[in-house]
Order: C-alpha cells, then structure tokens, then sequence
C-alpha cells in the first residue's frame, strides 16, 4: 500500500489480474450445455397496433426452436413497481402483452434458434403488419402533459419563502431557458441473459447492477418462491444507471428458456440498447434568478419539462428526470420554487443515467449563475462563495459535513484562477482562443443499506478472509474496496482477502447505484470485522486489547463467522442533510473560425468524506469528468419527429468521448471524514465528477468567445454564426 | 440453400492449429467466442467502433466482429488467452494493473492487443502516438488517462507525471 498526497490509502484492483488477462467472466461468456441463442423482433411504427404477425417463415428457419409472440406468451405474474425499491422492470406493461405498439424498437416478437445465426435468421423473417396511430417524440409535439408531484420519493412541485414578491422586489433579474437532450448510459457491455432452469428452479446470469431486484422481478414473474431464483453478475461491464431495471429481455430469455427446456442466451445489439433501455431524458429548464446589485441571490424559480413514456401515464414509479433536487439545496436562497412537467412520448420509459437530475440541474444552475456573474460584474467564483449555503435550505437542517469552499479555494490555486481576466475573447494563445470557467458539483449522500458476512479461517499458510454481499462489482472497484476494509478490519494483508459479489445466494445488498455501494457495504464488513475480533478475544481468554499477530494467533482449525448490516439513509435523517460537494475549473481551447471546442485542462477538487482507496476513487472522479465531456460536447440520442425512432441509435452515431477528446486532468480531494454518514467517514464518489462539468465547459466556452450557448451539446455551429 | 453451405477453414489461434467448418456469414468474432470459447475477446458494438473485439491478425490488431470467419483462413489469430506471457502477465498488463488502467474491463482485452499491435511498431510512441493508436477503443468508464499513462510508464516516459 503507498500513500497518496491526499493522505488516503491506495491500493491497485485485485480484480485487475482477471480483467487484463480477459479471465474475468460476464454474462455472455456464460456457455452452459445445450446452450440456445435468441434475438428479438422489434416494432417498425412508433404508434398504433400489430394487425397481423406473420412466423410462419421464421417458425420452418432451420434451427430456430421458438417463436414467442403476445399470442402464444401465456400468462406472467404481476411484476414488483419499483414503489417499494425490491425490483424494478424497465416499463409498467410487461414485455408481449398484447399487440398495442408505445414506441418504435418496442418488443413484438422474440426467435430461439440452435445457433445465434440462425436466430438472427429467423428474426429477419418475422413479418408484421401495423395500424398506425399519432405519435410524438418531440416535446413540442406531445399531446399530454402530467405534472408529478414526486420523484424517488422527493418532492417535485414546491415552493418556501415568498418568490412572487421576491422576484418583483429583486435589483438584478435574469431569465433564461436552457436545454439539454436524450444522453445514453451506454456502457461499453451490452444488457445480456443467460437463464437457464433446473425443473422449477431458475438461475440467470445477467448484466445488472441489482441481481436482487432480478431476483424479485423474476420469482414474481414465474409464481417462484424468491429462492428458486438465482441470479448471478460477478462481472458487469458498466452500467451508470442502466442495468437497474430488469430487463424485458431477461424476462424473455427465462421464459423461453422454460418453454423449450434448455438454456437461452439474449444479447442485445447495441441499437438494441439505444432503443430498449432506459435513457436520460431531454429537458428545458427555465431558471428565473432576482438578485441584489452584488450577485446575493433573493429568489431562484426553477421550472422544468422532461419526457416520459406514453404508456407509463399513472405508474407510481415511473421516472421524471428530477432536475431541481440540487438547485432547492445548494445555495443560500430564501425564496425559491420549482415547477415540473412531463410530456408524454412515444419513446422508451426513460431511466437513471450517471447522476440523474443532479448532472441535468447543474447545467442549467451553474450556467445561469454564471450569467449572473457577469450581470453584476463578479467572479464567478466569488459570486459562488457570496452565496454559500451554511446549512441545507431545503431540509432546513445542517449538513453533515460541508467543505465546499475548502474545494473552492483548493481549485482555484491548484488552477491559477486568480489570473484570469474577467472579460470574454481576452485570452489567446496563437489561433486559439483560450476560455476558463468554473462550476460547482454536488450529489446527495445516499445509503441503500447492505448485509455482509466476513469468515475468517485458519489455513496451513496462515489465516484467510471471505468477505461475501450480493452488490455487483460493475468497474467501481466494490472487489478492492471490500478487500482493503476487511484487511484492516482483521489486521490482514489485503491478498489474504477474497471477496464475493454479484450473487443473490450471498448476503442482501441493494443495488450497485446511487454511488451507494461501497458506503452501504464497507461499514458493514467493518463491522462484521469487529465481531470476529470480539470472538477470537473471547477465545484467547478476554483480552480484547492484544495487538493483530497475536489474535490472528489464535485462528483455530475452525472457522469464525459473523455478519453486520447499514439501514437505509436518504439525503437526511432528523439531525443532518447528507451532501457532496466538488468544484470544477475548466480551460477550452476554441479555434474560431470552425468553432471547434477542446477541453485542454481540468482541475476539480471534491468533498465526498474520507476517500477510502485513492487508486479507484480517482479513477472513477476521471471517467466520470469525462462523461460531463461527453454531455457538454458529443452526447445527444436524436428521435426522428417524422418516423419515431431515435436515427443515431449505435456508436458511430451516438457519439461517447474518445481518447483524443480527454484533457490534462488534475483531480484532488479535501478527504475530511464524514462520520455522521457512516463510521468510515466516506460518502459515494462514483457520480458527483459528471455534475457541473457541463456547466463549466460552458462558461469557459463564454470566456472564450463572449458566446453564450444554452443547449447541449454545444455546438461549433453556434459558434461561428 | 445459402444457409446449407459449410466451408472448411484452418487457421492459427494463439499458436494452436484450428480445423473449423463455418457457414460464410460466421463472424470471427462469434468463431472465437461461440465455437472456440475464448470469450475474453468481447462484442460491445456490433458495427466496428467499439474495439472490444480486437484481435491480431498475423500481428497487426483488427475487429474480429467486422471480419467473417472465412477470411482468417490460412492466418495466424492471436486473442487474449494468446496474448498472456507463459509464465503470468505480460510487462504491459502488469502496467495497466499497476496504473489502473482497468475498471470494469469489458474494453481491457481489446485495449491490450491494440497497444501490443502499437508497440510492435513503435517502441516508444508519444502521448498523442498512444491516443491515435488507441482511437479505434472506447472505454466509458476510465477516461482513458490511466491506460494512457500505463503505456508511458512502460515505456519509461512518464517522469512520475500524474495528470497525463
């Protein structure tokens, strides 16, 4: 172990010999005996009803062993909500229920065949017939518009202080509209299931972050007791949102399975995935800021229209990109409202993505608070710190644990921005002009809750550890982390540690998500640890204080088990509001004449508690500033408002930063312990790094420029009109 | 019938003689992993942009998912099971472990066998001569940085340096 200059313990992956080497197994490199291979059908209108579904040509395709269509799927049982967080399906209406068609891609039919070309084969033969029906996939086309009152349980219609008065009353008024579209999560591993059964038990491997809610969609689906449902993801190829829900597919792949006795095996293609799963949905965000001559703000309205799907209309869980979750709370406001709708769309239910409403909420905050910097000649820094919230204004409760101005001043220095001239188009370098701007992050402390079991055995060699939970390992080092928690909790080397995840035969755990994981887990492993101390002190006679080698000492042949559990904690509890906080300073070279943007230099400083493994936390406060990159400037899933279906729906066309488009990146981290949130002191870090990069990107391109760019992503076309 | 044809093909696969009889519109990507289980060679993408399919082809890196099975007849394939060193990691894997390089590693096999690829040609390729060498591999979850500054540090060229 070596120690960083932030004062954290750093260790490599103890995952990364199986992933270099290709050894590590995910759920398509699953090839159980007899093994079947099945590819889906899906609608070609956007809108209307599947008048006549033709399978009779793909039924006699050599191979092909199934044709599943609604007419001959047979029942399902009522599948779990989401309302009570114990599985999730991707849409309220279960995959082939009937021959109304939502939205374009919709599931209509599903080929099982001996081979995947023939499967292939055989979908290509499947011929269908529509009535079509209106549709929209635009905003400004929607016909129906509902106004949710919550999201995840957090209020989405609200107001505190007297924002009417204060806007009328304020010196300084701004009102702007910004915009952001369709992002994917498009994790690199396309969703894929293999299920296969054993009389009337059924095991799946599936590429999900949440093999529990798997597990409570599937029993539910099938009339299974829970336990006759195992599920399995020690492997997941990214996910960032998208591997919550149970798939339509991993319900299809166990259906089929059943119905033909063997084992069944479904990849989605990645236009699959661009249409079939979940995305971030587009948003407009009118943000109405009054203020006094110094930038201190009076009063914020912040009113916003997403999308959701046309058929999720009145399902409790459905998902509204919940965008004023971080605006109600981040700054000292005393007048403040937030309004939203949802327009109804032809398109997919839309889904988590990486931050879901803090990354869109921020775009839209920081950017105006960065108009509002040059309204009343301020720094944009300097306006952030005038307005720094001393406590949680929404909960009206005082944080945990707040070092937002530390990160400011860190980031600052770190970057140079005292150096930076206030004026737009004022800093060159050759062709290029050269912009700065900054924003703040911030993403919520969440605990979902865990249960670990750590065994401890005497071996020949010395003692080993098992640590065991059923949260996945999806690239967020949960393997390292757990390793490296147990090792210290037992006084072991971290390669005396083994750790097993991504099961529902092991110990509950929620879902990989929320940046929860490793905070929800490690705790409980801690504790677990502790336990085992207590026993192996009662077995050498109650001396609880003797030093590690003389404990481990006493390892007996047999092995000591114990287990710990974290409850639940969201954004709060009676005493705390529980938040991070980070900032971003960003430099964008701009070549004016094309109006092509380059991000040339990141520095961001974060405030998530005590980092607990400085090699993954980095690495994954990089990937994710790279995402905001990503927002900023390429990502952009465009639906066709003539056809109804989204016409960049693979990777040539969807377009994911690549290697050219990533900066110099200085990421460093304040590291002070939140011991509120929990007795390691660490809140979640996996997505805090997306929030505010687009914002800052964006206030650097105004510097650049004098360019003020309210859509995403940003456009070299709006640069050189 | 077109799907009734089968075509005998024999190649190398990581120094193994393979006899196969595929139908022409056999992917070699789906050769590798479906018929000869080597599944540390991914499919990410379907359309050739990903890279998570790389392989070597008589050395030089290709995307086995936009290549059928009948044109690697009569060459040498090399995946990742072939690219490990006999005796455990090869220096560049050790590299990317070691820099962190890796995080979910769906994109590592193929990001090893491009790098293998660059580094046959050129021994100590610059910051830029790594990141054109590796344009044809998406990772979405390490921005690139430290798979960068693995191959620096392999080359000995990274001067301690953090921020690449």
């Amino acid at each position: 172990m070596t120690t960083t200059q932030e004062n954290s313990p750093a260790h490599v992956r103890v995952d990364g010999r199986a992933k270099v080497t290709g050894q590590a197994l995910y759920t398509a490199d699953h090839h159980p005996p007899g093994l079947t291979h099945a590819v889906l059908v899906g609608a070609t209108v956007p809108s209307g009803r599947v008048t006549g579904l033709d399978t009779a040509a793909a039924s006699a395709a050599p191979g092909v062993l199934l044709v599943l269509t609604p007419a001959n799927r047979g029942r399902l049982g009522q599948l779990p909500d989401g309302t009570r967080y114990d599985g999730w399906p991707p849409e309220a209406r279960p995959p082939l229920a009937d021959d109304t068609i939502h939205r374009w891609g919709q599931y209509i039919a599903l080929v099982v065949a001996e081979t995947l070309e023939q499967a292939q084969y055989g979908a290509s033969l499947v011929r269908a017939r529509y009535e079509t029906a209106p549709f929209a996939t635009a905003l400004d086309d929607a016909t129906v518009v509902s106004r949710p009152e919550q999201v995840m349980g957090e209020p989405m219609q609200i107001s505190r202080g007297d924002p009417d008065t204060a806007w009328a009353d304020a010196p300084v008024r701004l009102d702007v509209t910004y915009t952001s579209p369709n992002n994917h999560p498009c994790a690199l591993e396309p969703h894929a299931t293999v299920a296969e059964w054993d009389g009337e038990t059924l095991l799946v491997h599936d590429s999900t972050q949440w093999v529990r809610g798997d597990q409570a969609v599937l029993s539910a689906a099938f009339g299974l007791a829970p336990e006759a449902v195992r599920v399995r993801a020690p492997y997941v190829g990214g996910m960032f949102g998208s591997k919550i829900a149970t798939g339509s597919h991993t319900i299809l792949a166990a259906l089929a399975a059943r119905r033909i006795g063997r084992p069944v095996k479904i990849v989605l293609t990645r236009k699959q995935v661009l249409t079939n799963v979940g995305h971030r949905s587009e948003t407009v965000q009118r943000m109405r800021v009054g203020a006094g001559p110094d930038g201190s703000l009076a009063v914020l309205r912040h009113d916003t229209r997403t999308h959701a799907a046309v058929n999720e209309d009145g399902n409790p869980s459905e998902f509204h990109e919940p965008t004023s979750t971080m605006s109600r709370l981040l700054y000292d406001v005393p007048a403040y409202s937030a309004t939203h709708e949802s327009a109804r769309l032809n398109v997919m239910a839309p889904g988590w993505m990486r931050a879901p409403g803090e990354a869109t909420c921020q775009w839209a905050l920081e950017s105006t608070l960065d108009e509002l910097a040059y309204e009343v000649g301020a720094d944009p820094l300097e306006l952030r710190r005038r307005n720094h919230a001393g406590r949680d204004p929404h909960h009206d409760l005082p944080w945990s644990s707040k070092h937002l101005l530390e990160c400011y001043e860190q980031g600052a220095r770190r970057f140079g921005w005292d150096r930076r001239p206030d004026a737009p188009r004022s800093l060159r370098d050759g062709p290029d002009l050269i912009g700065w701007g900054m924003a703040t992050a911030t993403y919520p402390g969440w605990r979902f809750g865990a249960t670990a079991r750590v065994r401890l055995s005497g071996t020949a060699g010395g003692p080993r550890a098992t640590v065991s939970t059923s949260g996945s390992e999806v690239g967020n080092g949960a393997y390292t982390m757990l390793a490296m928690t147990a090792a210290e909790g037992l006084g072991l080397p971290v390669e005396r540690v083994t750790v097993e995840l991504g099961d529902t035969g092991l110990p509950p755990s929620a879902q990989t998500g929320g940046s929860s994981l490793t905070v929800s887990t490690a705790p409980a492993v801690r504790d677990a640890c502790l336990d085992i101390r207590v026993q192996l002190a009662r077995l050498a006679g109650g001396r609880p204080n003797m030093a590690d080698g003389d404990l481990l000492a006493e390892v007996p042949g047999a092995t000591l088990t114990a287990e710990a559990s974290t409850s639940p904690l969201f954004l709060r509890d009676g005493e705390f509001a529980y938040q991070s906080f980070g900032a971003h300073f960003v430099e964008v070279r701009v070549r004016p004449e094309i109006g092509r943007i380059r991000v040339s230099r990141v520095v961001s400083v974060f405030d998530v508690g005590r980092v607990l493994n400085a090699t993954t936390a980095r690495s994954q406060f990089i990937g994710a500033i790279i995402f905001g990159i990503g927002q900023a400037l390429h990502e952009n899933l465009i639906y066709d408002p003539v056809h109804g279906l989204p016409v960049n729906a693979d990777l040539g066309g969807y377009l994911v930063p690549v290697n050219a488009d990533v900066p110099a990146i200085d990421v460093s981290w304040i590291g002070a312990p939140d011991l509120a949130f929990n007795p390691l002191g660490c809140r979640g870090l996996g997505e805090i790094g997306i929030t505010g990069m687009a914002p800052a990107i964006g206030n650097a391109v105004f510097h650049a420029t004098g360019v003020r760019v309210r859509s995403l992503p940003i456009s070299p076309a709006e640069l050189v009109r | 019938m077109l799907w009734e044809v089968r075509m005998r093909i024999s190649l190398s696969v990581n120094n193994r003689s393979v006899e196969s009889t595929v139908e022409p519109r056999t992917l070699l990507v789906d050769l590798i992993r479906d018929d000869l289980k080597l599944t540390g060679t991914k499919v990410g993408c379907d359309t050739g942009q990903c890279g998570t399919c790389t392989v070597l082809l008589d050395g030089r890196a290709v995307k086995s998912c936009s290549m059928l099975a009948v044109q690697a007849e009569g060459t040498r394939v090399t995946t990742i099971e072939g690219a490990n060193a006999e005796t455990g990691l090869t220096d560049l894997q050790e590299a990317l472990w070691a820099e962190h390089g890796v995080q979910c590693g769906y994109c590592t096999p193929g990001m090893v066998l491009a790098l293998q690829d660059l580094l046959a040609t050129n021994k100590a390729p610059t910051e830029q001569e790594i990141r054109c060498g590796l344009a044809g591999n998406l990772c979405r979850c390490t921005g690139y940085q430290s798979v960068v500054r693995a191959t620096l540090a392999l080359t000995g060229q990274n001067g301690g340096r953090n921020d690449v």
